[in-house]
């Protein structure tokens, strides 16, 4: 049995949670107590109900105490949605069934059942989804409300969109209920580690090279021109990376990094590390299930694994969570994964299209610059403490 | 999870382990001292759930005592209450001796505060007669989660000081398993807040250590509770409250420019009603429908130095 000391990610049921609480006119119920409310209720920033479940209700049941709030708050929102929690799913509590209740979507997603991304495409798959065949445009999907990046991603979507004048339908999980109703045949991927069932794949935004392989194949499919407008910033875009690159490996040893997020993610800043920087990569540190690369990948969900992944190869770099930056102050750091505690993040910040590619790479290259020039100076002046200049 | 060399089993799905790691990093960042307590899950699954958690749990417990801690605890889920696990059987028959069993059974256990009221009845068990009362005090039941828990500490010593002692045991926050021990060598303890009223009375029981029921609160709520600790403690507590008065005087001088306000107020609670009419007495605000809508903090604020902290962001709002 693996070690699990102070897991990093949360579970199914809050995945679950996260998808659905994105949809606008979506009311979202946690059947389950109090404890299990406040987490999400934390860092999800929704509004949220629950059962707030007392073990009097454990007993006794619980399915009147659901079909109260069911019915005290329908008439606020245009589709309900509950998401059973640990103790309900064990002791059986039959949801689905309820009379009264039979437009309410029920998702069976208790924690136990795995991580974020099980419960969230679980959830995902229950939406009240129809495919329109005749809708012109595409779904965006991957975009999820823990994610630091998702409100950046649907914005740098929709303008990439429009440059190649693609209409947007839906987008899973951040849209409004209606749009559901008239979802796109095909999806692009914000993040592939929660794509979703609606919509033939279209391909990836993550990096600029995908989106432009992406968004030509999806012209070509509808015989539309050829995004010319795309393709010239995108080539302005990967000239100014490859100069600021540049300058930097003139002065600067390249990084050795140490990358953690989800899978899907972390792997693209390893190749984007990669082919700027020539950066080594020590560890590809995955929070959900790794999937096929050729970069070092462990799993990394919890705090003794991320501790043993950096003590064994400490990095110039990390990317990744403030868990990772508190075991290793001294990395330079790119905020990248929930979640980031200890710093003020009030823009929006794409990862995806030109503008993420762009973002990743300012951010890793005044990082390493950051402390490259700290390591200089503390080499040319080791004993001093003033802080002052001479 | 504030035993410094502890070790918390919780035994339950990782989720539930993610939670509390989540909600003590946030807190960490946020404080000095970057105490990391170690949290292990016995990762219970749908496998578990089926077919019981009980030998994960001796697993989790193998690997917790493998890295040799001070203090073993093992705090009970919804998950593995509800599968109906015999936690105490299983670490009963553990090599690992001591091993101390927090039957918090997640929220089939009760509520937060009936949880924070196990854990400390059961870390109390430890405390021993080590040493004769020495004239100090043990802070019993900090709110760990509490964002100005530590300012709040050093409000409490700044008061103590004032009448010639001091804090010896935060019991529990950031303190070792082997200071547990001493839990019966203070001569006064305090209480974080009444919730707390039978964990004092437990500790006054097992050791006669007479006890205070909370934290100070309000102008004269703080030089009552001088008065009362040189009471207990046998110091004449008049030159303290003397000290403290003008320091009041100087905070209450500070935010002279409120006098006048029109203020209001809604939803307090008794304690937090009977504080606000202090204040808008001390201050001479003035209540009145359509006054600038002002808060008091939950929990209350502690000491002189809570109610100063108080007072500016009332200011801030009195501004906008």
């Amino acid at each position: 049995m693996r070690e699990c000391i102070n897991a990093l990610w949360p579970c199914a049921m809050t995945g679950a949670v996260s998808c659905l609480a994105g949809i606008e006119g979506m009311g979202v119920i946690i059947h389950g107590s109090s404890g299990c409310y406040y987490y999400p209720a934390t860092v999800l920033h929704r509004e949220l109900h629950c059962t707030f479940l007392i073990e009097q209700d454990i007993i006794f049941g619980a399915a009147e105490r659901l079909r109260n709030l069911i019915g005290e708050i329908s008439d606020r929102y245009g589709s309900l949605a509950v998401v059973n929690t640990c103790t309900p799913a064990i002791i059986g509590d039959d949801i689905t069934d309820m009379p009264g209740c039979e437009d309410v979507i029920t998702i069976d997603s208790p924690g136990f059942l795995g991580t974020y991304e099980n419960g969230y495409r679980l959830a995902c798959e229950s939406l009240p989804v129809t495919v329109d065949r005749e809708r012109k445009g595409v779904n965006l999907d991957g975009i999820s409300l823990l994610d630091p990046f998702a409100r950046g991603n649907v914005t740098e979507a929709k303008r990439i969109l429009s440059l190649a004048e693609i209409p947007l339908a839906a987008t899973f999980s951040s849209c409004r209920l209606e749009d559901l109703g008239h979802a796109a045949p095909y999806t692009l991927s914000t993040n592939p580690d929660l794509s979703c069932v609606w919509g033939e794949p279209a391909g990836s935004l993550l990096g600029i090279d995908r989106t432009l392989q992406t968004i030509s194949g999806l012209q070509e499919m509808s015989g539309g021109g050829y995004p010319e407008a795309l393709q010239s910033e995108a080539g302005r875009a990967e000239e100014r990376i490859s100069r600021a690159a540049d300058k930097f490996l003139r002065r600067f040893d390249p990084p050795s990094a140490a990358i953690f997020g989800e899978f899907s993610y972390a792997e693209y800043a390893c190749r984007i590390l990669e082919q700027n920087l020539d950066a080594t990569i020590t560890i590809l540190g995955s929070r959900n299930q790794p999937g096929t690369t050729h970069f070092r990948v462990a799993e990394a969900s919890s705090l003794s694994s991320v501790r043993d992944l950096l003590s064994r190869d400490p990095p110039d770099l990390i990317i990744g969570s403030s868990f990772e930056q508190m075991i290793c102050p001294g990395a330079a750091f790119v905020p990248f994964t929930y979640p980031l505690r200890g710093m003020v993040r009030l823009r929006d910040r794409p990862l995806i299209g030109i503008q993420g590619e762009l973002g990743l790479m300012e951010d890793v290259l005044n990082a390493c610059m950051d402390r490259a020039v700290r390591s200089e100076e503390h080499d040319s002046h080791p004993d001093d403490g003033s802080g002052f200049p001479e | 999870m504030a035993v410094t060399d502890g070790i918390t089993i919780i035994h339950g799905p990782d989720g539930c382990v993610h939670h509390t790691t989540s909600l003590l990093h946030a807190l960490q960042v946020d404080h000095d001292p970057l105490f990391s307590p170690v949290i292990l899950s016995s990762s219970l699954t749908e496998t578990e759930v089926i077919f019981g958690g009980e030998e994960a749990l001796g697993k989790a417990i193998r690997n917790a005592a493998a890295r040799n801690p001070g203090l073993i605890c093992v705090l009970t889920s919804c998950v593995s209450a509800a599968i109906g696990d015999d936690v105490q059987a299983v670490c009963s028959s553990s090599p690992c001796p001591g091993i101390i069993v927090i039957p918090t059974g997640g929220f089939l256990g009760g509520g937060f505060s009936d949880g924070v009221e196990q854990a400390l009845l059961a870390l109390s068990m430890l405390g021993g007669h080590d040493r004769e009362p020495d004239g100090s005090v043990t802070l019993i039941g900090e709110k760990n989660l509490e964002y100005e828990a530590d300012v709040h500490y050093r409000e409490l010593s700044r008061l103590l000081s004032l009448l010639g002692t001091r804090v010896r045991l935060r019991f529990v926050r950031n303190v070792t398993s082997a200071a547990l021990r001493q839990l019966g060598s203070g001569s006064l303890n305090i209480i974080r807040d009444p919730s707390l009223h039978e964990v004092g009375e437990s500790i006054r029981r097992r050791f006669g250590t007479p006890y205070i029921p909370s934290f100070p609160v309000g102008f004269s709520g703080t030089l009552t509770f001088l008065e009362q600790i040189g009471t207990v403690l046998d110091i004449d507590s008049s030159h303290a409250v003397m000290t403290e008065r003008k320091n009041q005087e100087r905070v209450i001088g500070n935010f002279r420019d409120l006098e006048g306000t029109k203020v209001s107020f809604s939803g307090l609670s008794p304690s937090a009603l009977s504080l606000s009419e202090e204040m808008v007495q001390r201050l001479g605000l003035r209540i009145g429908e359509g006054g600038v809508s002002l808060s008091v903090p939950d929990p209350l604020p502690v000491g002189t130095a809570g109610i100063s902290r108080m007072l500016h962001r009332w200011r801030r709002e009195c501004r906008a």
